[in-house]
């Protein structure tokens, strides 16, 4: 029997389900709306532009003795006579004498950088310190006794003989004490004036240092920032 | 001579620790800060400049080209005029030079040589300082410091579509905390941030003699 080829009726495509799509359709919208309604009534940034030409301000009730007699103390606290003030961001030195700039210098101030000791149980932060201070002391040819940080940040152990600790040359012909180890001093490395290097003093050039060495007196304030 | 030393550390004892009282005006604000020998910056909002100060005397200006407060809300939500808050002296927390300082950290120690020559030292090799900084504050709020932060149309959406989100899955947004913007030159943030350590005070307030200032405010 031979088999004849004949038309087969292809089978219709299955039926979509259409209430899926549309279920599916419907509930992204919901979402979507729910997500701009959302984003509509949600969190705003107010930005507050602080007008300084209009004259609204709130202003407090002070008692006006009182902040007199605040502007009087605050007055008092200013530096009379001659003051250092010293510029770590720029290394800039200036020496004023009642609010008159004598002198300005370019000076080397603390590099920030972190020392860690081998065993991690001490850190070094090799910061000029900011603020207030006076000049303790004041010192011709002055002799660096060099602390543990000088010998481990070269990697060396710091000797147990004093005498090896002892530095003649590094602070130059002069020196000016500020107190808890920092100095204002001279430097063997004066191209680098005007660079962050120092582990927290303050170098100055042999003209500059020589001059606030003579100009400067113990007690005379230093300011710091 | 007992007795005296006593006051003396009684009294010690209650300048340092005494906190900031309601009511004080921006010159007792001061005073307060100008008694250590500490720096603190002063924000004049009514003028034009960022002052780096020490014992009431003024060590840098820095220009200021505006002041803003930016505070995200939920919605219904009521806000504070910054006016309200002023003066103020709030303080920074957390010290951003740990971000850039180099590290030096030997690995092993070697006995004295006392024939080895000192290295030449070197300029530091810091990460270059942000040219934009935000730190928090003791408040709560944070201080952003330099150029005009660019936030565009599209983040402003990216940030809405975001706490819509979270809102339709039942989550309340993160709502960053109020901040004080500064505008300023690149180099002088630079130069304050320079001298931002751990505790440092900000003093704010409004025109030296309560010059007059207003808000006004703008919703994105």
């Amino acid at each position: 029997m031979e088999f004849e080829p004949h038309d087969v009726a292809v089978p219709p495509p299955p039926p979509r389900d259409h209430w899926l799509l549309w279920l599916g359709g419907a509930s992204t919208f919901f979402v979507l709306t729910l997500l701009v309604l959302q984003t509509a009534v949600g969190t705003r940034t107010t930005v507050q532009a602080i007008d300084r030409r209009a004259d609204v301000c709130t202003v407090e009730d002070s008692d006006s003795k009182a902040d007199e007699r605040a502007v009087g103390r605050l007055t008092a606290l200013r530096p009379r006579g001659r003051y250092v003030v010293i510029d770590t961001y720029r290394n800039r030195l200036l020496v004023y004498d009642g609010g008159t700039l004598l002198r300005e210098a370019v000076c080397s101030t603390g590099s920030g950088t972190v020392l860690v000791h081998p065993s991690g149980k001490k850190v070094w932060t090799f910061d000029t310190p900011l603020g207030e201070r006076r000049v303790i002391s004041k010192v011709r040819d002055p002799i660096w006794t060099k602390p543990d940080w000088a010998f481990i940040e070269e990697g060396f152990e710091p000797p147990r003989d004093a005498s090896l600790r002892v530095d003649r040359v590094s602070l130059g012909d002069y020196a000016l004490y500020l107190g808890d180890g920092y100095i204002i001093h001279g430097t063997l490395f004066q191209t680098l004036l005007g660079q962050g290097v120092t582990h927290g003093c303050v170098r100055l050039g042999d003209k500059d240092l020589e001059y606030v060495y003579q100009t400067i007196p113990v007690g005379a304030r230093v300011y710091l920032y | 001579m007992c007795i005296r030393r006593f006051l003396w550390a009684l009294a010690s004892i209650c300048i340092s620790a005494a906190p900031v009282a309601a009511g004080e005006s921006a010159v007792q604000l001061e005073l307060g800060l100008a008694r250590t020998p500490s720096l603190y910056l002063r924000l004049d909002v009514a003028s034009d400049a960022l002052q780096i100060m020490v014992r009431g005397m003024e060590l840098e200006r820095v220009p200021v080209r505006a002041v803003r407060l930016v505070v995200r809300r939920a919605p219904g939500e009521a806000g504070e005029q910054l006016s309200a808050f002023l003066p103020a002296v709030w303080r920074v927390v957390g010290d951003p030079a740990i971000e850039w300082r180099s590290v030096v950290a030997p690995p092993a120690l070697v006995p004295y040589d006392e024939d080895a020559e000192s290295p030449t030292p070197v300029p530091n090799a810091d990460r270059e300082k942000p040219v934009q900084i935000a730190v928090g504050l003791d408040n709560g709020w944070q201080l952003q410091l330099g150029p005009d932060p660019p936030i565009g149309w599209w983040q402003r959406v990216a940030d809405r579509l975001g706490s819509g989100w979270q809102r339709l899955r039942g989550k309340s947004p993160a709502m960053p905390p109020p901040t004080l913007v500064v505008v300023t030159e690149p180099e002088d943030a630079r130069a304050v941030l320079h001298i931002i350590r751990d505790r440092t005070p900000l003093l704010v307030v409004c025109g030296d003699n309560g010059e007059a200032i207003s808000e006004t405010s703008a919703v994105d």
